[in-house]
């Protein structure tokens, strides 16, 4: 029965239309399908699409950025949702994002909190050009397991590595699960630097912080 | 070559071990040993010496000194009164006991070295009356001092400009990242340096009197040794030494490279492995009971269970073995006879079932330490005249004393307390030959009693309660230590027996260690064939065995591996970090030639100190680079490695010493 609105959902999302992904996503709760099945079967295959094409070249960074907003639309509308049935998704714990030191951009850092939102996890997002001690102190704070960091430039990524010493130097480093991502990480960096897990893409962000949980 | 031979030392054990060792050939021309003295290491030292064949002693060329004293210490949670200086630190590193003077302080850099928060010497200054009336030493530790020492380096200036005490810097002991640690570490190098200094005076002090005039070692953690002068400022690191020793002992005397050693004192019991001839070390650092430190070590497990180990029953009924150490009975009844007529008498009271309300052990007994003094008070009237039994001090002092505050005095130091041991219960059955058998016999007896079962179940029980702690503690270190269905097995080797008998258990499952075990220490050829033949493996003891130690403090050399970092600046300079502190250099070539300079110079002095005159250098430079998804190559960071080793010069005799007594005697 609800076949029919999540693939106008993916449409929507493909077509990188926001205000119609917030409408369809409207349209779904006064039906009184499951936001979280929208989330899981409309939303997710939707970004999984644009993010296969995007590592193919198919498309580029602004049309995925789009995508990611028309999601976000969707998401907006079912959150509330979600939060008043009590369901956000099987439990998999707090997941802390930033982007680090010096690096601004956003669009990578906030399509991974998307889709580890749609996969159960309890994100804080505390946003850009973070400092270690910034987000060192947002770990403590807010008692997270997984920590996700993200950069876009060759001359931002050794602030992983910085990151990684002052935990160590902390006394965290066995607390906390590290994974990093970004156009310029590589596993060959994250393993060099003693990173618990790396996401080529966002969905395989999702992936290694599930794995890293359980 | 006049001086051929090497004389390594065990001391702080139950008994003190000599060896001469052919310094050419390797072989153990002569071996001795002796009980310690718990007042005075020296006479353990005198007495182990004395026994040695004296014609070589003269052509003694190096001396080196295993010791147990700091592994002791930090297990039963003895030293010396140290402050404690945490600079920008957010937390306290969890075990350090309340009554600490700890002083946390504005200051700290970042991971690049940068001052994080401007450093606040007033409130060191502030402080500095209350640390030089109250405290033996001080430890000094900053928020990433191992990239930038200054804040460390200040505050321990201050200290040593205004107070005439001992000053640790944390940076000093460990380059690793991990602040804590480095704090835990330092804290215990201080605590540890007035007893590792009264040790090697007493030491020098033997060997002057003994003719031997050639140069002292101190085995470290890792079995290297260092000099002693350098043990006085790096007290800590010789932690572990003894196991350390014991496995380069052992690996030397069975001549075996794949093994499981377990080397069993009087205190404790330490496993290590042996694979293809190479001590494992411990990545994590040195660990020690509850204490996590950052001691280059073997990665030892240490067990509270030793032949001096306390038996006693614990607040759930149950007999227990250790962690506590204390004089057997055997041993102090060898010194003062009386003590087997007061066990006869606490026998006698055990018959007719008087007991006083509040004991604790019906078999311990108390003497006043040298250190005692007038602070016992009203407790000093059934001391003044020898050992006291704590049965008897409740009961005559009318239940005034309790067992636990008598135990607190122990603790303090100020008493010294002998109790029912493993090795009493040996003494009694003949097993072993040494001390007071009758004292042994009649507290077995005493004990037995009070636990209602006859003297053969309470020493079996022992013996098997022993058994399953290694064999538990052996699964633990080769295996999962969270592997709860194969130590459920293990335990069920070990039921209890019910009215005599084992429960039939139709089936059984075995467990087997692939490895054999090498025995070390006193009570191996005892203890440890019947323990591991449970799992399944051969167990040998060499002929040795039992001055392992001593045998392995000889066997070292001394190896240090100095690291250095090279990271690229904001400024696109190079950051060097050492030991020596941080310096930004415009290239990258520059720096490296400058760490390495830097790096010998450092490792040039503590050669010499550690009496090796021709040091090898081995400098290594690794480039941390990484390929980006961009593409392009980035420089995360040059380690540098400066590795120095050499062999003690045993012809030199030498000049320095660290006491006054051995400067009036030379």
């Amino acid at each position: 029965m609800s076949e029919p609105i999540m693939s106008q959902l993916q449409d929507a999302i493909v077509a990188l239309d926001a205000a119609g992904a917030r409408a369809i996503a409207q349209k779904s709760i006064e039906d009184g399908v499951d936001p979280l099945e929208i989330i899981s079967g409309g939303i997710r295959p939707a970004l999984d699409v644009m993010g296969d094409r995007f590592s193919t070249g198919e498309l580029f960074l602004p049309e995925l950025v789009l995508a990611a907003k028309a999601a976000d639309a969707a998401v907006e509308i079912l959150e509330p949702e979600l939060l008043k049935s009590g369901r956000t998704g099987d439990k998999l714990g707090k997941v802390l994002m930033a982007t680090v030191k010096g690096d601004i951009h956003d669009i990578g850092k906030n399509i991974v909190t998307l889709l580890m939102k749609a996969a159960g996890f309890e994100v804080i997002d505390i946003g850009v050009d973070k400092t270690g001690e910034e987000i060192l102190s947002a770990v403590v704070e807010h008692q997270v397991g997984v920590i996700g960091l993200s950069a876009l430039l060759t001359t931002t990524i050794p602030k992983m590595n910085e990151f990684m010493e002052l935990l160590q130097e902390s006394g965290g480093r066995e607390k906390y699960k590290v994974i990093v991502g970004g156009a310029p990480v590589t596993q060959e960096f994250a393993d060099e630097i003693g990173a618990d897990g790396y996401g080529a893409d966002a969905p395989r962000a999702v992936d290694v912080a599930k794995k890293l949980v359980s | 070559m006049k001086q051929k031979y090497a004389l390594g030392i065990d001391a702080g054990g139950t008994f003190t071990d000599a060896v001469l060792l052919d310094y050419v050939d390797g072989k153990v021309v002569s071996r001795a040993k002796a009980l310690t003295t718990p007042t005075s290491p020296a006479q353990a030292m005198q007495a182990a010496l004395s026994k040695l064949d004296s014609s070589l002693l003269g052509r003694v060329g190096m001396v080196s000194l295993a010791t147990t004293f700091a592994t002791n210490a930090i297990v039963e949670d003895r030293g010396a009164e140290a402050g404690l200086i945490l600079i920008g630190y957010n937390e306290l590193p969890p075990e350090i006991p309340r009554h600490t003077c700890v002083l946390m302080v504005a200051g700290g850099h970042t991971v690049s070295g940068e001052e994080k928060t401007p450093l606040d010497l007033v409130s060191v200054e502030r402080r500095l009356d209350t640390f030089a009336s109250g405290l033996d030493a001080v430890a000094v530790a900053a928020f990433f001092s191992v990239r930038n020492p200054e804040h460390e380096e200040k505050v321990a200036q201050l200290i040593r400009g205004r107070c005439n005490l001992p000053v640790v810097r944390g940076h000093r002991l460990s380059m690793r990242l991990d602040a804590l640690k480095r704090a835990t570490t330092a804290w215990w190098n201080a605590r540890l340096i007035p007893l590792i200094s009264n040790l090697i005076i007493a030491s020098q002090k033997v060997l002057v009197e003994n003719g031997i005039l050639a140069p002292l070692m101190v085995v470290r953690g890792d079995g290297t040794l260092m000099s002693a002068a350098t043990a006085l400022e790096r007290p800590v690191e010789t932690l572990l030494s003894g196991p350390a020793a014991s496995i380069l002992g052992a690996k030397h005397l069975a001549g075996l490279d794949d093994a499981l050693i377990v080397d069993m004192g009087g205190t404790t019991t330490d496993m290590a492995m042996l694979s293809g001839g190479k001590v494992s070390l411990d990545p994590q650092g040195a660990r020690v009971g509850r204490w996590k430190t950052h001691v280059e070590a073997v990665k030892v497990r240490t067990i509270g269970i030793g032949g001096d180990s306390l038996i006693w029953v614990n607040s759930e009924k149950k007999l227990t073995v250790g962690p506590r150490k204390v004089v057997p009975l055997s041993v102090m009844a060898d010194q003062h006879h009386e003590i087997v007529d007061m066990l006869r008498l606490v026998l006698k009271y055990m018959e007719t079932r008087k007991r006083p309300a509040r004991l604790g052990n019906p078999c311990c007994f108390y003497i006043k330490s040298a250190i005692a003094g007038g602070h016992l008070k009203q407790l000093s009237v059934y001391l003044n005249h020898g050992p006291a039994s704590e049965f008897l001090i409740i009961k005559e002092s009318g239940n005034v004393f309790a067992g636990r505050e008598l135990e607190l005095f122990e603790q303090n130091g100020l008493l010294v307390r002998s109790a029912l041991t493993p090795t009493d219960i040996r003494v009694a059955s003949g097993r072993l030959n040494f001390g007071n058998r009758e004292a042994a016999i009649v507290a077995l007896d005493v004990f037995s009693q009070y636990l209602g079962m006859t003297e053969a179940d309470l020493a079996e029980s022992v013996e098997e309660e022993i058994r399953k702690r290694l064999c538990l503690e052996a699964i633990a270190y080769i295996g999962d230590k969270n592997d709860k269905a194969l130590c459920k097995i293990v335990d069920r080797w070990f039921q209890p027996k019910v009215g005599g008998k084992s429960e039939d258990v139709a089936l059984e499952v075995s467990v087997s260690l692939k490895a054999p075990v090498i025995g070390a220490g006193a009570p191996a050829a005892i203890c440890l064939p019947d323990t591991f033949s449970r799992l399944r493996t051969r167990c040998v003891i060499p002929e040795a065995y039992d001055v392992s130690v001593a045998v392995g403090s000889v066997v070292g050399m001394v190896d240090y591996t100095l690291p250095g970092v090279i990271r690229t600046s904001d400024s696109g300079r190079f950051t060097l970090h050492t030991d020596a502190g941080k310096e930004d250099i415009d290239t990258k070539h520059e720096a490296v030639v400058r760490g390495q300079r830097i790096l010998e110079s450092i490792a040039r002095e503590r050669m010499k100190q550690d009496h090796v005159s021709n040091p090898l250098f081995d400098f290594t430079v690794k480039e941390k680079k990484v390929r980006t998804g961009h593409g392009d190559e980035i420089l995360l960071e040059l380690e540098l490695r400066l590795r120095t080793t050499g062999r003690p010069d045993i012809s030199r005799q030498i000049e320095n010493r660290f006491s006054p007594i051995g400067k009036k005697l030379l």
